[in-house]
């Protein structure tokens, strides 16, 4: 293995962590005029480049994207996004509405805050790390998880990582389907795609790294 | 691109909603002690989340809807925050009204939602007056002296301008007018003849509408379930009993018992047609008669059927009930030979001409002449909140006031607001702005009401005729709520905001509504859930941006005012010889504080003292007796309310002479849920039948309609349609079908009145009418329809938020 092939490894590593925390940030509350304003400005479009650059092809940007391209003014889009958000994961969508907590996929009910949000309470801990406070949700919605397993990647601890990874991979997959169909928009189902895919592209960098890391 | 994403212009990343420093924490583990209307219970908390609960030890029988609790804590339809209605934030009041209930909100910070409160409560006071708002929200919220969330609302407004409130209740709007003409006092929720007495002394137990094994599971405050203990002694003394009911009812199974099941609506006929038969027979009791009533001789023509030439004879009763002549006789002649108490459900008094059901009963209990014996007379409680357990010698905990003059009984029947209403009258009041209404002897003016503002209720459960209602809604400018979980009423709010369960707040409330027997520390168990707050703290900060948070907190606290409640109660309980701990021992024990239940409780006999000395012990009516001819209703002339008792058709009835539809729908109260509290929980799979709320038919009616068990139907009458799921069996009387109250609305179209409602909000159907000019009290039961085979298109159920992934 490479230096090269390693640094291009922890390259990756480094740039998905920043995509899966923005990703996470999008899907932890509506999206403010302001995101959405900057998010459709030149520099938007920069940055939308910039992940296609770096990262190739990814559907889910790329529905996300598009999202974007509308002649409606910032202020009607971030309104119709918000409403989108509110009806796709706060309730009033009845049916169609798309859990983004991992104790309604894992546990044997649907409650809210659950076995799952338990142990989410311990990794965070092993972390040292506490929701801050006013933060109102249970450590295992997918933004808090998400986020997490961005901060892991930072700091390098490959183990806990790996072991968050694979938990999302358990159930955002399954949110991610749910999705499906009952997105309106196709922002936010554009932005669980992207985040399950970087979920997945992240194993092969972790099979990468593993072997680098190897004896021979 | 890292750098860019980094910068926090295209929003924040996830990893900074963390705060480092949690190593040094350690998961808690704890038991704590609390209630609710289901009973006491312990809770296991885990590293702030509720992981159990576990009826309290000292329940004698623990409700089967307990287990609900945890459902509704973590229940994935939990308000998570402050919302506004996409049309009114961006048009303002009044903005596509017929568009509420369609989900479309917008999620807002609570400081920007308490300010479009505060401005909407100015802005219709400054533009209609306190009329132009509506508080008398009723419903079954939670119990707790301090996060009394409609006491709360109504103080809020009571010092801010004021408001249109109701009067009386759902569950005995008839009666509780009535009796006080009758026997001087509501009576409904006061303690009957005590169940040990009961089990001793009376021989013949006639429960008429009355479910008590069913309903006695839940409590306005803390549940006691001590009627168990009592309906058990009953059995064991293996004394007779009576149910007539058109359902065999769980009393009816755990009891043993005969099972008459007349038509529904007609008890005041079958109760006419026995008490012609005691006075034909020479079988009443005429001292008892002369001594402790009057107006007997008033009502006697009328029996005989002097004025108008029908006797209202066993014969006569049993052409409109449906239940033989012989058998009305045999009633007649068991009841007075032997010690019989009558113990009423309120079911016959939520229909149409309601008053005369209590009225009649009462009557007849008087022919018997056994009022104020042991074990004789009537009880009217019997089957609600464990009446007839005896009381315990202790202090009566008080609450925090809504401003208004308090009354005698239960908290929502204070009196206070700028303009009252019926309680049931909110949807006429609604659609009739300006029309003038009758009601107990006065006449009042519906109010054109702009803004309503509701809490701790679902009135698009408890309120009859939806779709009349779904129409009357769209009159509303604003409609605010606050709760904890997406009702049908929440979903329909302009602005919602979510409010903790009690099991996120401190409180303090005591055990059994009739027997407190014990007050219970209702200790947070968790922290508020999402961005939940109490509706204490929510109210007080509206009233800040009103300019009166110093008059509506009075600078407490929440454990300053719930240690003021005990401290009140510790004076109280001094005068009674009982010395109570200090508030912080109280608090601390993790246990309630008992009070002695004394040997009088025990044998206490209800209107005995009346019975010994009926001059002294004057009942509160006009002429201090029971009164069968009453002249204050006589002077008030109304039409649908005679000076005495009477049978009159309801509006509709099965077989009655102008009703189109066979089936009467039975519309009692559920197994596994309090009205509609939850019903949104996962108690459902136990009852629901293919996914709808039960319909019990008799298999006699469901072989002419070639439907089987299991089946979807459609109910459907005039006023609107459901679909509900078939269950078919013989403990439901032929041309009777029961689907209970308290299921969701949730209709295919929200916007369109009419619209069929896929799991089975029995309410489509009901009729919305008042009792009668007297009391205005709902007619809840006063349903008739038919049903068939659902055949339309898939009509999936929307109303339980359920995630996607099932």
């Amino acid at each position: 293995m490479s230096t090269s092939r390693r640094s291009a490894a922890q390259e990756f590593v480094d740039v998905a962590a920043e995509l899966l925390d923005w990703l996470a940030g999008l899907l932890s509350a509506p999206m403010s005029l302001r995101t959405v304003a900057a998010c459709r400005s030149g520099k938007g479009t920069v940055l939308f480049n910039a992940i296609h650059d770096e990262l190739g092809e990814m559907p889910g940007i790329d529905a996300m994207r598009l999202v974007f391209d509308t002649d409606e003014s910032d202020a009607k889009l971030a309104a119709r996004l918000s409403g989108c958000y509110v009806r796709l994961f706060e309730g009033p969508g009845g049916p169609e509405t798309v859990s983004l907590y991992e104790s309604s996929y894992a546990g044997a009910t649907r409650r809210l805050h659950q076995e799952a949000s338990a142990a989410m309470a311990g990794v965070l801990r092993r972390c040292d790390k506490a929701v801050r406070a006013g933060v109102g949700e249970p450590p295992d919605h997918l933004a808090l998880e998400a986020g997490l397993l961005a901060t892991l990647l930072r700091v390098g601890d490959e183990d806990a990582a790996e072991e968050l990874r694979r938990r999302l991979l358990h159930w955002v997959p399954q949110a991610t389907a749910a999705c499906a169909g009952v997105d309106p928009i196709g922002f936010y189902r554009g932005a669980l795609i992207a985040l399950n895919d970087m979920l997945m592209a992240l194993r092969a960098a972790s099979t990468v790294r593993t072997c680098h890391e190897r004896p021979s | 691109m890292r750098a860019a994403l980094a910068s926090g212009t295209f929003g924040f990343g996830a990893s900074s909603l963390f705060s480092p420093g949690a190593l040094a924490a350690t998961p808690a583990r704890r038991d704590i002690l609390t209630g609710c209307h289901w009973g006491a219970f312990r809770a296991h908390v885990v590293d702030g989340r509720i992981v159990a609960i576990k009826p309290w030890e000292k329940d004698p029988h623990p409700s089967a809807q307990l287990p609900g609790v945890l459902d509704s804590v973590y229940s994935p339809t939990r308000i998570k925050y402050p919302m506004v209605r996409r049309a009114w934030l961006a048009h303002g009041p009044g903005a596509d009204t017929a568009g509420r209930g369609d989900g479309d909100f917008v999620r807002v910070s609570w400081s920007q939602a308490l300010d479009l409160v505060a401005g909407e409560i100015k802005r219709v006071h400054a533009a209609h007056g306190p009329t132009g708002v509506f508080a008398g929200s009723y419903g079954w919220k939670s119990p707790g002296k301090l996060h009394n969330c409609q006491s709360l609302l109504r103080r809020l407004l009571s010092q801010n301008g004021g408001f249109v409130n109701t009067s009386g209740d759902y569950s005995t709007g008839a009666a509780q007018v009535i009796l006080p003409y009758v026997v001087g006092s509501i009576e409904v929720y006061e303690q009957p003849t005590a169940w040990p007495v009961v089990a001793k002394s009376t021989d013949l137990m006639v429960f008429w509408g009355a479910d008590p094994v069913n309903n006695n599971q839940i409590g306005y405050l803390i549940a006691d379930h001590g009627a168990y203990p009592g309906l058990e002694a009953l059995r064991k003394a293996g004394k007779q009993v009576i149910c007539i009911d058109p359902v065999r009812t769980e009393t009816c199974t755990m009891l043993g018992a005969e099972w008459i099941a007349p038509r529904p609506q007609t008890d005041v006929a079958m109760m006419l047609g026995i008490a012609h038969t005691l006075y034909i027979e020479k079988l009443h009791d005429e001292k008892f008669l002369a001594t402790y009533t009057t107006g007997f001789d008033k009502f006697l023509p009328y029996l005989l059927g002097q004025p108008d030439g029908t006797p209202k004879s066993a014969e006569w009763a049993a052409q409109i009930c449906d239940v033989p002549a012989a058998k009305l006789k045999d009633l007649a002649r068991r009841f007075a030979k032997q010690r019989t108490m009558l113990a009423c459900g309120y079911s016959l008094q939520r229909q149409h001409h309601g008053e005369q059901a209590h009225w009649m009963l009462i009557t007849l209990a008087s022919m018997l002449g056994q009022i104020g014996l042991p074990g004789g007379g009537y009880g009217l409680s019997y089957h609600y909140a464990s009446g007839g357990s005896p009381a315990a010698t202790g202090p009566v905990l008080a609450g925090i006031a809504d401003g208004g003059a308090a009354t005698v009984g239960a908290d929502w029947l204070s009196k206070s607001g700028s303009s009252t209403i019926p309680v049931s009258r909110v949807v006429e009041m609604l659609l009739n702005p300006g029309k003038t209404f009758d009601f107990n002897g006065t006449r009042g003016v519906y109010p054109d009401v702009k803004l309503a503002y509701w809490v701790g209720g679902n009135p698009f459960a408890h309120q009859q005729d939806r779709n009349q209602m779904v129409k009357a809604w769209q009159k509303l400018e604003t409609f605010i709520v606050h709760d904890f979980q997406w009702t049908a009423t929440a979903r329909r709010a302009d602005i919602i905001l979510p409010a903790t369960t009690s099991y996120e707040r401190n409180d303090i409330e005591q055990v059994g509504d009739y027997s407190l027997t014990h007050l219970l520390a209702m200790k947070k168990l968790i922290e508020p859930m999402f961005e939940a707050r109490n509706d204490y703290d929510i109210f007080a900060d509206i009233a800040d941006r009103l300019g009166t948070k110093a008059a509506f907190t009075q600078g407490r606290t929440e454990m300053d005012w719930i240690r003021s409640f005990y401290e009140a109660a510790r004076v109280q309980a001094r005068a009674k010889s009982i010395e109570m701990p200090i508030f912080d021992a109280f608090w601390n024990s993790n246990d309630a504080l008992a009070f002695p239940i004394e040997a009088a409780a025990e044998t206490y006999v209800s209107h005995a003292d009346f019975r010994a000395d009926p001059l002294l012990n004057a009942l509160g009516t006009a002429s201090g007796r029971v009164e069968i001819f009453s002249n204050v209703i006589e002077k008030m002339g109304y039409d649908d309310c005679p000076p005495h008792p009477t049978w009159m058709e309801p509006a509709e009835r099965l077989g009655g002479p102008t009703t189109r539809y066979p089936l009467h729908v039975d519309t009692s109260h559920p197994k596994f849920r309090l009205h509609s509290q939850l019903c949104g929980t996962s108690l459902r799979a136990s009852y629901a039948i293919s996914g709808r709320e039960p319909c019990l038919m008799n298999p006699a009616d469901a072989a002419r309609r070639q439907l089987v068990d299991g089946d979807i139907v459609r109910v459907f009458n005039d006023r609107g349609q459901i679909l509900a799921g078939l269950t078919i069996n013989a403990d439901i009387r032929p041309g009777v079908v029961r689907i209970n109250e308290g299921g969701w609305f949730d209709p295919v179209d929200p916007r369109q009145p009419g619209s069929l409602c896929r799991y089975g909000d029995v309410n489509n159907l009901t009729l919305a009418i008042g009792t009668s000019k007297l009391a205005q009290g709902n007619c809840g039961h006063t349903a008739v329809a038919d049903v068939e085979k659902y055949t339309g298109r898939s009509a999936p159920v929307d109303v339980f938020h359920t995630p996607n992934n099932a």
